[in-house]
């Protein structure tokens, strides 16, 4: 059983939530322009824009970033890797930090960045 | 469990006794995460403070196996077992680590059957040929 976070026929819903998860996922993409929006100015700030995405996204489920379980994160090229991974670990300061894999791979428009991710609603009572 | 834990609400994430605990916090990372029955876990086999293959990882398929001694492991830690995992993404860095993974994956889940499994040739850390994410679904103790 799901349901959809802002469903959508043009274009992805925001993303899905079944009884134990939400399901979603997010990019600095700008759809109308398939470009990067330009508060991504920075690969840091690229970051934040994904994290801010999914965040709001879990909100709507009633979750925050503190309830990712895990996240595949993607980034264009190799030299990404290490300033991505700082600025994840600054914006999710003081952590949990959920369960990650981070991979170089070909991504849509000008985005460095990429990021698919898990949350686990709270445990039953 | 005979692992350090911590969690967010719904999650609990294990990491092993032995890992660098300091390095993987300037990573950013939390080891594997257990949601209820859900099980989510990665493995590559480098080493945090190089960013390189560890030694023992000399061969694709050493490589291979110790990944899967660490999800092996993880696995247990949760509960589980190799024969619990549901789906796996297996990426390589060329192509033409694929057939030789891919043998060495039939030959730790022989006599089979293999999990659902997906690869993808992507970017890896350091000179790492191929790195692993699973899910698996844990076994209750009330048989759900």
């Amino acid at each position: 059983m799901k349901e959809l976070i802002r469903p959508s026929t043009k274009g992805p819903s925001a993303g899905a939530v079944t009884d134990r998860f939400v399901f979603t996922a997010a990019s600095a993409v700008d759809p109308a322009t398939m470009r990067r929006v330009p508060e991504a100015e920075s690969l840091h700030d690229e970051v934040r824009v994904c994290l801010r995405r999914i965040e709001k996204t879990l909100a709507e489920a009633g979750l925050t970033l503190k309830d990712l379980t895990k996240v595949t994160c993607w980034v264009s090229e190799e030299k990404y890797r290490l300033e991505f991974a700082y600025a994840y670990r600054d914006l999710l300061a003081p952590g949990p930090y959920p369960s990650r894999a981070l991979f170089v791979i070909g991504l849509p428009g000008d985005c460095r960045v990429q990021i698919d991710a898990i949350a686990a609603r709270r445990k039953p009572a | 469990m005979s692992v350090e834990e911590h969690g967010s609400p719904g999650t609990t994430f294990l990491v092993a006794p032995t890992a660098d605990r300091e390095r993987m916090g300037k990573l950013g990372l939390g080891g594997a995460a257990l949601a209820g029955d859900r099980l989510f876990a990665g493995a590559m086999a480098i080493d945090l403070t190089t960013l390189s293959r560890v030694a023992d990882a000399k061969s694709v398929v050493d490589e291979t196996r110790i990944c899967f001694d660490s999800v092996g492991a993880t696995l247990a830690r949760a509960g589980g077992t190799l024969r619990d995992i549901a789906k796996m993404t297996c990426y390589v860095s060329d192509r033409e680590h694929i057939a030789e993974t891919w043998r060495t994956l039939e030959e730790i889940f022989a006599p089979g059957p293999c999990p659902k499994r997906l690869t993808l040739v992507a970017g890896l850390a350091g000179d790492c040929r191929v790195e692993f994410e699973i899910m698996a679904v844990i076994p209750q103790e009330d048989g759900r």
